[in-house]
């Protein structure tokens, strides 16, 4: 039986693959929103399975800064237009 | 290739291609690829501790029957080798105990009401101490019907002996009960089953 820490890196590339075929299938070429996208997959699947990590998970807490970087330029964006 | 994957599918997709290898890569990198350190610590005590255990029990002949029971905010293990009916005021307070000649042992279980104050699911407080709080195990499923409960723990880390398995259900067994005793009442350990991907225990509880 896979183990959850094996099968969220595994659901992981899947949903990774997916989101650049279909961003790249309607035409998407905002890098932010792939990776905003990629930080959401990552988030989902973190809480839904619950994977071990060797000590805290510095890849969530980056990705979350990241995420909150690209989320403050767009509100911005839309504030000074 | 590469060329051909960039003239195909243009800069920025490609270049987020490569961000999310990155990302998968990195958590590839922090997924331990063994148990983690403090449940093979958890492992070797409660291996040698339960080595103890069922050496006394074996010479004792104890290993039929069990009873776990709540007294204020501790869990009691009752274990004989007789049905346990009811017990005896005295056995509250002494380690042993005949009732009817056979004897009649009180074992405290580590876990207490501390563990699982914000819980009112046994099942899910079960989960949060093998999963999150010590980490011995991937996740736990529950099934329900009337007094009766069947519990499958999804690949367990820590293996015990077959004596202790078949008189409190081993670790996984005296967790489960306990929780069970402290949020359902009193419970009895009535079915164990191992294999290298599960453990399977049925519990019954005992409100009469």
């Amino acid at each position: 039986m896979i183990s959850k820490d094996h099968l969220s890196n595994t659901l992981l590339i899947i949903m990774i693959t997916l989101t650049t075929w279909a961003f790249w299938s309607i035409g998407e070429h905002r890098l932010d929103v792939y990776i905003s996208m990629f930080v959401l997959e990552y988030l989902i699947i973190k809480m839904m399975l619950r994977p071990r990590r060797i000590f805290i998970d510095i890849l969530q807490i980056g990705l979350l800064i990241i995420f909150l970087i690209f989320v403050s330029i767009r509100i911005y964006e839309v504030l000074i237009k | 290739m590469g060329l051909f994957t960039y003239f195909l599918l243009g800069l920025i997709p490609l270049t987020a291609l490569w961000i999310g290898l990155l990302i998968t890569g990195l958590s590839i990198l922090l997924t331990p690829s063994h148990a983690p350190k403090r449940s093979r610590e958890i492992s070797n005590l409660m291996n040698k501790l339960f080595i103890n255990i069922t050496l006394f029990l074996e010479a004792l002949r104890i290993s039929s029957y069990n009873l776990f029971k709540t007294h204020n905010d501790e869990v009691f293990i009752y274990l004989s080798r007789e049905e346990i009916r009811e017990i005896p005021k005295e056995a509250e307070k002494q380690f042993i105990t005949y009732v009817y000649g056979a004897p009649l042992i009180r074992l405290v279980s580590p876990i207490n009401r501390d563990l699982v104050k914000d819980f009112t699911e046994p099942c899910v407080a079960i989960d949060h101490i093998l999963t999150e709080y010590l980490d011995i195990a991937d996740r736990v499923e529950c099934y329900d019907e009337e007094d009766k409960i069947m519990l499958k723990i999804f690949r367990p880390l820590i293996s015990s002996s077959f004596k202790l398995e078949r008189s409190l259900g081993g670790l996984y067994g005296l967790i489960a009960g306990s929780v069970y005793a402290l949020l359902r009442g009193d419970v009895e350990i009535s079915y164990v089953e191992t294999s290298t991907d599960f453990i399977l225990i049925g519990m019954r509880i005992k409100n009469d």
